[in-house]
């Protein structure tokens, strides 16, 4: 039997992975991936719980943050875009100008 | 008249600001001197005329005292000074001690104004002397005749400060400044006794002015029979009173030149001579004896103080004399002689004999202000010279200023029948009855200092006047005095042969002085001679009676020591009359025989000698207290200031504090800076630290207390 | 309330320097003249070699600046002539010309506008425009931004008035950091070499203590509920009450407060040990910044200590006052020790500022009334000699470019009237009487000899310690002048320096003048702070040493006048610091009460040594008892001869109390200890 919590632990193993992603990754569209996969672990959740307590506001809420990841990427990827236009590299690790 | 007794004190201050301003008026520098030279004595000549006016209508007044309004049309109780229960008022007061000093400052001085006219005519400056000149009469004036302490303490330090202008007249010299700094700041040391006393005066008398018209100034208080009261109507006691009294006379040493607050005389001499003679002979430096005088009900009382008094004075004259005895600048030697002569008159204080002392700094204001002003002359005709190995001879070339300076020495000496004889005497039989004891120690000490002025002046008139001159007449190499001479740093001038004063000197020749410097040599003279046998004790007592009103009479002093009054004198009047009048004349024949030997070089140690001699050395250099206010002042001191006070107080201690402060910001900041690597994964990595954190701590919080209830799931059937 | 003949006067003297400023701001700018070598944006020289073509622009900022600068001072002047220096309310006590709106509310916090000037205040209002319009005058010549350079003054202006006037704690806070903004600008864009690390240090180190006065204001709204000053200043208004009463219960949290607004004030004095940022302030400063700076920044701490610390914490300033004594001893002879030995003119003329607030600091905490009078008027001496030496050390740095004093040296010879106007403010700094400087030291040094403040730290000693400065200012004041204006000519470039010009001598002849009418006319002056000392000090806060007999000298004189204008002594819930005078022990002599005037015996006149008393008569009247409470027969009078006591006069302790004119056997009554009136005389 699936249970709610076969769904938490999915959710919770798919943000583990999405934010050690985040951390470990230098190619930001690779970051980026890992942050709506974060994301959708997250809605993962709340779907569950939605679920899990009969209520509908667990799916309205994922809506909503599915339009907000969509923006969000987007902004993003232009940024890298502009990012690459004047370093020619998109190693986040060389982009650290606005150090001390 | 009696109203109008504040013509005495403005007349020299409108000719001061006449001065003050005659630069202005006047295009031609020669008139506005010539006027100048006119205005100026005759301000204080005028002056001393109304107090020769004022006079008689004190004497008239049953207690001889008034108190007259400073401003006029103010009244008397025109407030200066009107703070939270602190009053003091420009008044005057007029009785007959503050008139006998008004009577010798504006006399004396006004015959060492006119005198001064002549020896300053020269000086491009001489509008600017006289103008300093006439500001001091006027100080001074306020000084003795103050209604209040703290009037007197504006004359006060009022002369201190026309002192320093006159002593630094001649500022293109350093040595001229320094002298006048020095002067100022020694004096200022006294003064802060006297601020110190006059705060203790009022806290316990409640006001600082002498007399009132109620009886509740501070000596009236004072003088209550059964002893001093304080403001509330209680005794005062003893000990308050030696407080108070130790603390004004602290304010007495310095501006009279005791010890140790006397270094700075013997430097003032720097100033022009006139300077010296009035200021440093006759009334500034008297103004400490002044005021010992005019709290005489007050010392009387504590017989700590006038110890004190007595000892200082008495120190202090055996050690000017020593010194005196090797100096060979002319003006020095006067100047260590005044000192001297100083400290007779505390002598006279301190053994309880006020009007003594009174009338020593009377007769002394006669001949020190004719040595002074002969010397001065005498300096004049050598065209600037000073030093008396250089003079000799000068009596067949200026026989006027000769006797002049004849008569002062011999007044001064103590030669039987002049007036230093008289006032010197009273002095020594005072101190021999001394009511606390020593009597004869205090006899002997002044007699030996006697003998040694005797010695001393007649050294100097032998140095000067008898032995073979050191110089060719004919070639005397000007050391003038004047601002605009050294106009490139030099000390002695090009133009030896002619000078820019147009006189005969260009031929270098000694000659004497002008009339307007002879003649008030010729009324000091006679004053000299003639003014001590009028008015001694001995001879009437008229000026003991004149200045009884003022002074505390001795019975009290007594009294307080429960001395026995009454028993016969040690020694009867006209052996003392003996004794003194043998001192006297052995010491002026002692220099007479010894100098005698010595008619060419006019010296009696060869000047190898001097060097190592150190008796010489030790007097010569005024026993060292010079060099040693140097060591501690100057040297420590200014040490002390710049390494310790200001580099590593102020600006390693306090100041590295605060640019420590700054720095220690500043080091942070550097230090925390750091986090900002720039690296996005950093930043990453803090922001899921700090969520783990944040949730970490919920969840905790939680695990205590749910937030929420905990929910059913609601049955199968009502979800799909 | 005496009503002035301009409504909102002190509004209008506070802003009008202000609309100033903001018109100054749409003229047009003048051309800068080349920089100097040195590189600052100082003053021609008046003897400078080229001739600039005149600048319309010019002319019309520097008449601009000095109209509205002139029309502050005239106000000033009016708002002076206009005061009363008798008037006294309960509430408000001795504050005139009140203007009070509701500024900001938010909430129930109100914040007032609430403007106000005593006898205190009054004074230095006047010598704030005055300083502002010398200042104004005076770089009329500035070669850069110009400009700027008048904005800044008359913003200086601005706030500086507005401190002085300001009644509500909130106001004030915000005149006195309005302060601190043109002055940073004026050390830092106008100043010498190191103006940067010298405006950055006073900005910050003033700021510090500024910070921590603002915390002390909210928890005092927080605790008493208003931030108005004469309603905390007085304790018998509620919030006064409240107030006091957190005092008596929270004593630390109480002399925390204390010790926040202190601070702030003892930095801007400037007190030892935070006096540092003064030299490097002054010294980087332009002149006409120094001036303000001198004149009237540093008089805004002392003002702080007397219209705040000492009314809203009268407890507390009075169990530190040894703090503060001591610490005003320290630089009074460390201040004047330490500028005994700069070389930098402006450094020393710095530091002899910490040694002159020094003794102010003194007559302040010495709470006697005499030290504080003469701690006010020392105040604004301070202002006028002070300003004067930095005028003269200025003008020869415009004629020679640097302020090392071994550049200097025989100068009267070149600049006569430099020297005597040089020689005036160096006088007056050494309190030579006549001049304005004693009549401030000398009563602040009575008063610290009366004071039971100083006499605990270390007995007279202490006053004595204090009295030494006279002789220390005398030592590096003369010897800077002998350095810089005496000797011969060291330096062939000092020969041809021009004597003063025309806006000099405008500048230096109205402070002279001042020296002298202070020095001479004191009574003119102090007489206006009469009232406000009074309220500031009241008599339970005085605290003369009671073993001295000028004590109760003083306390009689209180309460006469405090009877004779009708307002009645206060009371506080603090305890007394005034020791009761103990009663008359039989067989010591009490003061002795006259008979009036108008009675029948005849007083005698008082014996004059020498002169044998009038035999008996007059004099057996037996003295009244000191204290209330029946007859005590004299026991001091000698049996036998002339009486002992005093003779009867008028005494200055004992209040005139009527007395039966009878013969020598009636009582009389003795002298109420002061709450009871009696109106028969």
């Amino acid at each position: 039997m699936i249970t709610t919590e076969h769904y938490l632990v999915l959710s919770a193993i798919l943000f583990t992975v999405g934010t050690i992603g985040v951390l470990v990754k230098r190619n930001p569209i690779v970051i980026f991936m890992c942050i709506e996969l974060m994301l959708n672990a997250a809605n993962l959740t709340l779907v569950a719980l939605g679920r899990h307590f009969g209520q509908v506001n667990g799916q309205m809420y994922v809506i909503f943050a599915l339009a907000v990841a969509a923006a969000e990427v987007s902004v993003g990827l232009g940024i890298i875009v502009a990012i690459f236009r004047t370093k020619e590299t998109i190693n986040i690790d060389e982009v650290n100008l606005m150090k001390f | 008249m009696l109203q109008n007794a504040w013509l005495i004190v403005w007349l020299p201050l409108l000719g001061f600001f006449f001065h003050a301003i005659s630069g202005l008026i006047f295009k031609d520098r020669a008139a506005q001197k010539r006027v100048v030279a006119y205005i100026a004595p005759g301000v204080v000549l005028a002056a001393f005329l109304v107090t020769c006016a004022v006079l008689p209508e004190v004497m008239a007044l049953p207690a001889h005292r008034a108190t007259v309004p400073l401003i006029p049309g103010l009244g008397t109780d025109a407030p200066w000074i009107k703070m939270g229960g602190f009053q003091v008022n420009f008044a005057l007061l007029l009785d007959p001690l503050s008139l006998l000093m008004a009577l010798i400052v504006t006399g004396v001085g006004g015959l060492i104004h006119v005198y001064a006219t002549g020896y300053m005519a020269e000086d491009p400056e001489q509008p600017r002397f006289f103008t300093y000149f006439n500001l001091f009469i006027f100080m001074m004036l306020l000084l003795v005749m103050a209604e209040n302490f703290l009037l007197m303490f504006v004359g006060w330090e009022g002369v201190g400060t026309c002192s320093y202008l006159l002593i630094s007249f001649w500022y293109t010299q350093v040595e001229n400044a320094k002298a006048g700094n020095k002067a100022f700041i020694v004096n200022r040391v006294g003064d802060l006794g006297f601020a110190l006393g006059m705060m203790a005066v009022w806290s316990v008398f409640g006001t600082l002015s002498f007399f009132t018209t109620d009886g509740r100034g501070v000596l009236d208080l004072a003088a209550v029979e059964g002893g001093a009261r304080d403001v509330l109507g209680n005794p005062v006691s003893a000990g308050t009173l030696t407080l108070i009294c130790m603390l004004l006379f602290v304010g007495a040493m310095g501006k009279s030149a005791q010890i140790p607050l006397w270094v700075w005389l013997p430097d003032a001499m720097a100033g022009p001579t006139p300077v010296s003679a009035l200021i440093h002979a006759a009334t500034m430096v008297t103004a400490g004896v002044v005021m010992v005088t005019r709290c005489s009900w007050l010392f009387v009382q504590a017989p700590d103080a006038m110890q004190l008094v007595g000892w200082i004075g008495i120190a202090t004259a055996f050690m000017g004399a020593t010194i005196g005895l090797v100096q060979n600048d002319i003006k020095r030697v006067l100047a260590f002689s005044t000192v001297s002569q100083l400290g007779y008159m505390f002598l006279a204080c301190g053994v309880g004999n006020f009007t003594a002392g009174m009338f020593h700094v009377t007769t002394h204001a006669f001949f020190k202000a004719l040595l002074f002003l002969g010397s001065g002359a005498v300096i004049h005709s050598m065209l600037g010279e000073q030093d008396m190995r250089r003079m000799g001879g000068l009596r067949k070339l200026i026989p006027r200023t000769w006797l002049m300076m004849f008569i002062g020495t011999y007044a001064i000496a103590g030669f039987p029948l002049l007036s230093g004889f008289w006032s010197k005497d009273e002095i020594l039989e005072a101190a021999l009855e001394s009511p606390w004891g020593s009597g004869p120690l205090l006899y002997g000490i002044g007699l030996l200092t006697a003998f040694m002025t005797a010695f001393y002046m007649n050294r100097l008139m032998w140095k000067t006047f008898y032995t073979e001159p050191r110089f060719v007449d004919g070639q005397l190499v000007p050391h003038h005095h004047s601002n605009f001479d050294a106009h490139d740093g030099h000390e002695e001038h090009a133009h030896a042969g002619g000078d820019e004063h147009g006189h005969a000197h260009g031929s270098g020749k000694v000659h004497e002085s002008p009339p307007s410097m002879m003649v008030p040599l010729y009324v000091l003279a006679v004053l000299s001679v003639g003014f001590g046998i009028v008015m001694a004790h001995f001879t009437g007592g008229r000026f003991e009676h004149f200045l009884e009103p003022s002074v505390a009479p001795k019975s009290l002093y007594v009294s307080a020591l429960r001395h026995e009054e009454g028993h016969a004198p040690l020694i009867p009047p006209v052996v003392g009359f003996v004794i003194s009048s043998v001192v006297g004349i052995a010491g002026l024949s002692l220099a007479a025989l010894l100098y005698r030997q010595k008619m060419q070089t006019g010296a009696l140690l060869p000047e190898a000698e001097k060097a190592r001699n150190p008796v010489y050395q030790f007097l010569y250099n005024k026993w060292w207290w010079d060099a040693l206010y140097e060591r501690i002042f100057l040297q420590t001191g200014g040490w002390l200031a710049d390494r310790v006070l200001w580099r590593l107080v102020d600006a390693g201690i306090v100041d590295g504090i605060v640019n420590g402060v700054a720095g220690a910001v500043g080091l942070m900041a550097r230090i925390f800076r750091r986090v900002q690597t720039g690296y996005v994964r950093n930043y990453a990595l803090v922001m899921l630290l700090g969520v783990v954190i944040l949730v970490g701590g919920l969840l905790y919080q939680w695990s205590k207390e749910p937030p929420l209830p905990v929910r059913e799931r609601p049955s199968a059937a009502g979800v799909q | 309330m005496p009503q002035s003949p301009i409504p909102n006067i002190l509004s209008l003297l506070t802003f009008l320097p202000l609309v100033g400023a903001i018109v100054l701001l749409f003229l047009k700018r003048p051309q800068d003249l080349p920089e100097y070598h040195g590189g600052h944006a100082e003053h021609d020289a008046p003897h400078a070699p080229e001739k600039h073509p005149a600048d319309p622009a010019r002319t019309t900022v520097n008449l601009v600046a000095a109209f509205f600068a002139g029309m502050t001072f005239l106000l000033s002047l009016v708002l002076f002539g206009a005061f009363r220096s008798d008037y006294v309310e309960s509430l408000t006590r001795n504050m005139q010309f009140l203007e009070t709106a509701n500024w900001i509310q938010v909430g129930n916090i109100t914040i007032q506008y609430q403007m106000g000037v005593d006898g205190v205040s009054v004074l230095l209002i006047v010598l704030t425009t005055f300083l502002s319009l010398l200042c104004v005058l005076y770089s009329f010549h500035t070669r850069q931004r110009l400009k700027e350079f008048m904005v800044f003054l008359l913003l200086l202006e601005t706030g500086m008035i507005g401190v002085f006037c300001a009644l509500d704690l909130v106001l004030f806070y915000v005149f006195w950091e309005a302060m601190l903004i043109p002055m940073y600008f004026l050390i830092g864009i106008f100043g010498h070499e190191r103006r940067i690390y010298a405006a950055v240090k006073f900005f910050l180190y003033t700021f510090a203590g500024s910070i921590l006065m603002l915390v002390a204001i909210v928890w005092i709204y927080q605790v008493a509920g208003t931030f108005d000053v004469l309603s905390l200043s007085n304790p018998q208004t509620p919030e006064g009450k409240k107030l006091a009463e957190y005092g008596l219960r929270h004593p630390q949290a109480m002399l925390w407060l204390f010790a926040a607004f202190s601070l702030a004030f003892m930095i801007k004095v400037p007190m030892f040990p935070f006096h540092t940022w003064l030299p490097d302030a002054h010294v980087e400063a332009p002149t006409a910044g120094s001036v303000i700076l001198a004149g009237v920044l540093l008089k805004m701490g002392t003002y702080g200590f007397v219209r705040f610390c000492l009314p809203m914490f009268p407890k507390q300033a009075e169990e530190t006052a040894w703090i503060f004594i001591t610490l005003a001893i320290i630089g009074i002879v460390y201040g004047s020790i330490v500028a005994a030995v700069q070389p930098d003119a402006k450094k020393l003329v710095a530091y002899s500022s910490v040694a002159h607030l020094g003794f102010v600091v003194l007559g302040i905490f010495s709470f006697t009334q005499v030290g504080l009078m003469g701690a006010l008027i020392q105040n604004i001496n301070h202002g006028i000699s002070t300003p004067m030496l930095f005028f003269i050390v200025g003008m020869l740095y415009e004629r020679r470019h640097t302020r090392m004093i071994s550049e200097f040296g025989g100068l009267k010879l070149v600049v006569p009237m430099m020297s005597t106007m040089l020689l005036i403010a160096v006088l007056s700094s050494i309190a030579v009487p006549f001049f304005n400087g004693f009549v401030g030291e000398f009563p602040i040094l009575v008063g610290s000899w009366i004071s039971r403040k100083t006499y605990d730290i270390g007995g007279y000693g202490t006053t004595a310690l204090a009295a030494t400065g006279m002789i220390l200012s005398a030592v590096y004041m003369l010897w800077w002048f002998q350095r810089l204006m005496l000797g011969p000519i060291s330096r062939p470039e000092n020969r041809h320096l021009p004597d003063l010009s025309r806006i000099e001598w405008t500048v230096l002849a109205p402070l002279a003048g001042l020296v002298f009418w202070i020095g001479l006319g004191s009574h003119f002056w102090t007489q206006r702070m009469d009232v406000a000392v009074e309220m500031i000090l009241p008599q339970h806060m005085e605290a003369v040493n009671p073993d001295l007999p000028i004590q109760q000298v003083l306390d009689q004189q209180r309460i006469e006048t405090l009877k004779r204008r009708g307002v009645v002594p206060m009371e506080l819930g603090t305890e007394s610091t005034r020791r009761v005078p103990p009663v008359q022990a039989p067989g010591a002599s009490t003061p002795v009460v006259p008979p009036g005037p108008m009675g029948g015996s005849v007083p005698p006149s008082p014996p004059f040594p020498g002169v044998p008393p009038p035999a008996g008569a007059g004099q057996a009247t037996p003295p009244a008892p000191g204290v209330p409470g029946g007859a005590e027969p004299d026991n001091g009078a000698p049996p036998a001869g002339p009486p002992s006591e005093l003779p009867p006069g008028s005494f200055r302790g004992a209040p005139g109390s009527g007395a039966a004119p009878s013969g020598p056997d009636t009582p009389v009554s003795g002298p109420s200890s002061g709450n009871t009136a009696e109106e028969n005389r």
